[in-house]
């Protein structure tokens, strides 16, 4: 009887699939139909991860953004809303960090957020400026990424152990 | 909680000559302007409770701390900058900080990046730190 591994290699009755080790010798015709629909594990597992991480890139991101609007801000007053003081995420006020702030997949398990705007730096650490009478001041960091980031360490491990659940599950089908 | 924090941190700088002899102080958030290079100032950057095990009693605080060395000069080898860093490891990592009313689990680095800031021709060492305190 020939038979089918999951990586499409025919199988002979005395075939043992070299890439998986998957024996067809003893699987009867119903558990080759079965065995057919059954995602490989290593596809199931890193598309799970995969999307487990595109979730933790999300959440990340709209941690930050809810760190910029929703919190509230004790500064000075600003142009459009009050202004943040050291220490708090920065306010919106035009929204151009706000927007800037977005994530995107650059490999496979790889995902990356943050800012490409000039200042997101400036504003994530403190930084130095020089006023135009020429004089130095310093200007307090308002983090607006690690914050978020320190959240996102502490929950990711749920969010990973959720995905370990859907795989079990999915497996045991 | 952060008046204890910040007086634990003062009182662990002071300890160190190296940092109180070699700088113009420690500040908290920024530097009062005109204040001479080099100097340090710490922030608390983000303060997370962990209530593991249901221990809402006593939680834990997972503390992410960041110090910036500022200096301007640029001549000498090493540079300052370098050797306040030095000073800087060696009294705060892994250190037993006093804060009142918690015991002091553990302060470990976990971040060290430099930024040269070209227009006003100042460098900047970010230094950022875990610590991880509970109520006592």
């Amino acid at each position: 009887m020939r038979s089918s591994c999951w990586c499409r290699d025919t199988l002979s009755a005395d075939y043992t699939c070299q890439c998986h080790g998957y024996s067809g010798g003893y699987v009867t015709a119903k558990y080759v139909l079965i065995d057919w629909h059954k995602p490989r594990p290593e596809d199931t597992l890193s598309k799970l991860f995969d999307r487990g991480l595109r979730a933790t890139a999300r959440v990340l991101r709209n941690r930050v953004r809810i760190s910029m609007k929703l919190w509230p801000k004790t500064g000075r007053m600003g142009p459009v809303r009050r202004r943040s003081a050291p220490g708090e995420p920065p306010a919106v006020q035009y929204g151009d960090l706000y927007r800037s702030v977005r994530h995107t997949r650059i490999g496979p398990y790889h995902y990356r957020v943050g800012s490409d705007l000039y200042y997101a730096k400036t504003l994530e650490f403190d930084s130095i400026h020089r006023a135009p009478s020429g004089r130095l001041f310093h200007v307090a960091a308002r983090p607006w990424l690690r914050p978020a980031l320190h959240w996102v360490y502490r929950h990711v491990p749920r969010m990973f152990g959720k995905a370990e659940i859907q795989v079990e599950t999915r497996l045991e089908r | 909680m952060n008046v204890a924090f910040y007086r634990a941190i003062k009182a662990q700088w002071d300890s160190s000559t190296g940092l109180v002899d070699g700088t113009n102080g420690l500040w908290i958030d920024e530097a009062p302007p005109g204040t001479d290079m080099p100097y340090v100032t710490v922030s608390l950057i983000s303060d997370l409770p962990d209530y593991g095990m249901g221990n809402t009693t006593s939680p834990m605080e997972n503390i992410m701390l960041q110090f910036s060395i500022w200096d301007d000069s640029t001549t000498g080898k090493p540079r300052r900058i370098s050797s306040i860093y030095e000073y800087l490891k060696e009294c705060f990592d892994f250190c037993s900080l006093n804060v009142t009313g918690y015991d002091h689990i553990k302060m470990e680095r976990d971040l060290t990046q430099s930024f040269w800031l070209d227009d006003i021709q100042v460098q900047q060492y970010v230094v950022q730190y875990n610590v991880w305190v509970q109520k006592s």
